[in-house]
């Protein structure tokens, strides 16, 4: 077993990316949506 | 070598966090910053605190869905899409509910990964491929 943070592997999928804001920041119409770049 | 028990170090990690301000004191963390991030599991219904990295951008916190550089994405990215977002977080040691906007792919999400490539050793990815190209 790896120890945690050796990072056994790399990958070549496209990492998502997160961004957090506090609850009520992004407006009423709330701020989640899943971006496809599209 | 002992065997790791993910989840005691992950139990041990968020208690030196909160007992020193929301930061790591020791191991190999220390100083980094890191936030505690609530979700509810997709499947299980119960919910779980992972300990992500972050870089502050704004008045919000970057995230990458790395899972350390696996080739699937930890299990926090299908809580978020799960609950539209909806989450609680934890930095600083103050917890508030939070509400998350997953870039998966495109020209946003590239912008906000270009920062965290140079210092994430999963950054595998972008060596790949190129930024902007999709799977």
């Amino acid at each position: 077993m790896p120890v945690f943070g050796e990072y056994p592997s790399k990958t070549n999928r496209i990492i998502p990316m997160i961004v957090l804001k506090r609850a009520g920041e992004f407006g009423e119409a709330g701020g989640h949506r899943v971006a496809t770049g599209v | 070598m002992t065997d790791w028990d993910p989840v005691a170090y992950t139990r041990d990690l968020i208690a030196d966090m909160r007992a020193h301000g929301g930061v790591p004191s020791q191991g190999m963390f220390a100083g980094r910053r890191l936030l505690l991030l609530t979700t509810t599991g997709a499947k299980s219904g119960q919910e779980r605190t992972a300990v992500v990295a972050y870089r502050p951008e704004g008045d919000g916190w970057v995230n990458a869905g790395s899972k350390s550089g696996a080739d699937d994405d930890p299990a926090w990215v299908a809580n978020l899409v799960a609950a539209t977002g909806k989450a609680e977080i934890e930095v600083d040691n103050e917890r508030f509910p939070a509400l998350a906007t997953v870039e998966a792919t495109g020209p946003e999400r590239d912008r906000l990964w270009r920062p965290m490539s140079p210092t994430c050793p999963s950054s595998a990815s972008t060596r790949a491929r190129p930024i902007g190209s999709s799977r």
